[in-house]
């Protein structure tokens, strides 16, 4: 907090001297490739194109968790959620295609995995997204993603999770275990239920699906209940924490163990709770809570200078953990590293971020909010933030339905200056 | 969409592009007229920026935005969206997180040619 005033004052607004003999340019490297780090990059190129960009991900290409559940719902094919980074590299990203296996935060050196001389940078943007932590669950081990596939990180597990579902017995039960606050994708077990009801309607009618939820609340939890009532009534229960108690042991019969009931599942998803990736919690950068700590005015991390961390990995309530958030939150930061790289004035703060979920294929709902700074605290700004109205008719559930496919082409295109034709109909 | 002009496919684009800002003053607190706009102008590229996310940096989607619209009917399209009508659906809401006086030099960033 004092560390953001002591910035704006101390803004001796000249460039940076990036005067190390023989090397101009100033060096940025940001590790990890997903909606945070990709928009990061490629805003930070345009802003400041003297700049050196790395973008350190292993990955060939990023597959999106939002759209994944529709992967999980059998309506689209992975490819069809799946961008490379050749656009950002056409743009002047150098992509260096391995992992960070630590980094030195006080002396922004990062060190891969393939290389036994750490990258140094004068600016590091960390966008590392999550860590699933099984601890707190009896019962869980390394075979567990195997089995209680999670599909929180989209990919392999998404197709698993999709393959059971589809070898599911007729008459069988989907168990989805939602995790409590704070996690990626708020409305993302939910969704998932829904979409997944919608091709059990068609393929496998006198399916249950059960959530067993570590909440007693849930964000657009009237207008997912007024949807599964509308469209797939008596098959989903949603079981809150006040009624069953924590989920406390899983075992290989697929049952789930809560304080009061077992839920055995013929398909389980297990989404578990969360913290920053590892590379930041290792390096010490969530100071021990498991989210780190930013100045909301750019992103810099509280407890190193230059180093900037955003997305998931970031306690940045109160937006939530989205790759519309990760976003919006690139660009500040993009900005704030451009203009002193540029030797220009600090900007204030200014992002959105719209949640769009679908409950069928043509019915969606969103909620949205806008986000600045006040008292160097980030806070959403009163009347922005609201979900769409109950009760509405098919043809605004329809509009939103449309609005979600659009935004995604949108942000993916946003993101990863992808040019990729994507239509809603594409798909398996 | 074919029946947007492609004047307004380059304007989100624009947005991506650098920003070209002027010498700061040495007193922050003594602004020229000049600064206050160019202040204005670097807020409003800060906000068009966040536009992009949903209506895509060639502003082919969600595409409400008519795209011959000028700047004085895109500013009093913005505002109009304060108060929606039925086929509004999330941009009253996001509205409500912008500055009236932002308005007019949001909608000249938004409509500016390269």
């Amino acid at each position: 907090m004092i560390k953001r005033r002591r910035f704006l004052q101390a803004s001796v607004l000249v460039p940076l001297s990036f005067s190390v003999p023989g090397r101009a340019k100033p060096r940025v490297v940001i590790v990890g490739g997903g909606f945070g780090g990709a928009t990061a990059a490629g805003y930070i190129k345009k802003l400041a194109p003297s700049a050196e960009v790395s973008l350190v991900e292993p990955a060939r290409a990023f597959i999106t968790c939002p759209f994944s559940n529709l992967v999980v719902a059998g309506k689209r094919d992975i490819n069809t959620i799946t961008f490379d980074y050749t656009g950002l590299q056409a743009a002047g990203v150098r992509h260096i295609a391995t992992s960070a296996r630590s980094i030195d935060p006080k002396g922004r050196l990062i060190y891969l995995e393939s290389n036994s001389a750490p990258l140094a940078c004068d600016f590091l943007v960390l966008s590392p997204g999550i860590e699933l932590v099984y601890d707190s669950i009896e019962g869980t081990g390394v075979r567990t993603p195997m089995e209680l596939p999670h599909a929180w990180k989209a990919g392999y597990q998404t197709l698993r999770l999709r393959s059971q579902l589809e070898d599911m017995k007729q008459g069988g039960v989907f168990v989805i275990a939602a995790p409590d606050n704070p996690y990626r994708c708020p409305p993302g077990p939910y969704e998932r239920a829904s979409l997944v009801a919608e091709y059990f309607k068609r393929h496998n009618p006198r399916a249950k699906i059960i959530i067993v939820d570590a909440k007693d609340n849930f964000t657009k939890k009237a207008l997912f209940q007024e949807g599964w009532n509308e469209r797939y009534p008596g098959m989903i229960d949603w079981v809150p924490v006040s009624q069953t108690g924590t989920l406390r042991r899983v075992d290989e019969d697929k049952v789930f163990y809560t304080d009061f009931d077992e839920f055995p599942a013929d398909v389980g998803n297990l989404i578990p709770p969360q913290r920053a990736g590892a590379i930041v919690t290792e390096s010490g950068l969530d100071g021990g809570r498991g989210w780190c700590e930013v100045d909301p005015g750019n992103f810099e991390s509280t407890l190193a200078s230059n180093v900037y961390i955003l997305g998931d990995a970031v306690n940045a309530a109160p937006m939530p953990k989205s790759a519309f958030s990760a976003n919006n939150q690139a660009k500040v930061c993009a900005a704030s590293i451009a203009a002193r790289i540029n030797g220009t004035p600090p900007l204030e703060t200014f992002m959105m971020n719209t949640c769009y979920s679908l409950i069928g294929e043509d019915y969606g709902i969103s909620i949205s909010g806008v986000y600045k700074t006040a008292n160097e605290r980030l806070v959403a700004v009163p009347d922005s933030e609201d979900t769409s109205p109950l009760g509405a008719d098919k043809a605004f559930r329809q509009a939103e339905a449309k609005y979600t496919h659009d935004w995604y082409r949108a942000i993916t295109a946003d993101t990863f200056i992808a040019n990729k034709t994507l239509s809603h109909e594409a798909g398996a | 969409m074919m029946m947007f002009r492609a004047g307004v496919i380059v304007l989100l684009t624009t947005i991506l592009s650098g920003v070209s800002l002027p010498a700061p003053s040495a007193d922050q607190s003594e602004k020229s007229h000049d600064d206050r706009h160019h202040d204005r102008e670097a807020a409003s590229r800060v906000i068009a920026r966040t536009c992009v996310t949903c209506h895509h940096p060639d502003n082919r989607d969600i595409p409400a935005v008519p795209g011959d619209m000028d700047r004085q009917a895109l500013a009093a399209r913005l505002n109009a969206l304060r108060e929606p009508d039925e086929t509004v659906t999330v941009m009253h809401r996001l509205m409500a997180g912008i500055d009236e006086e932002d308005i007019p030099a949001l909608a000249r960033v938004l409509t500016e040619r390269p």
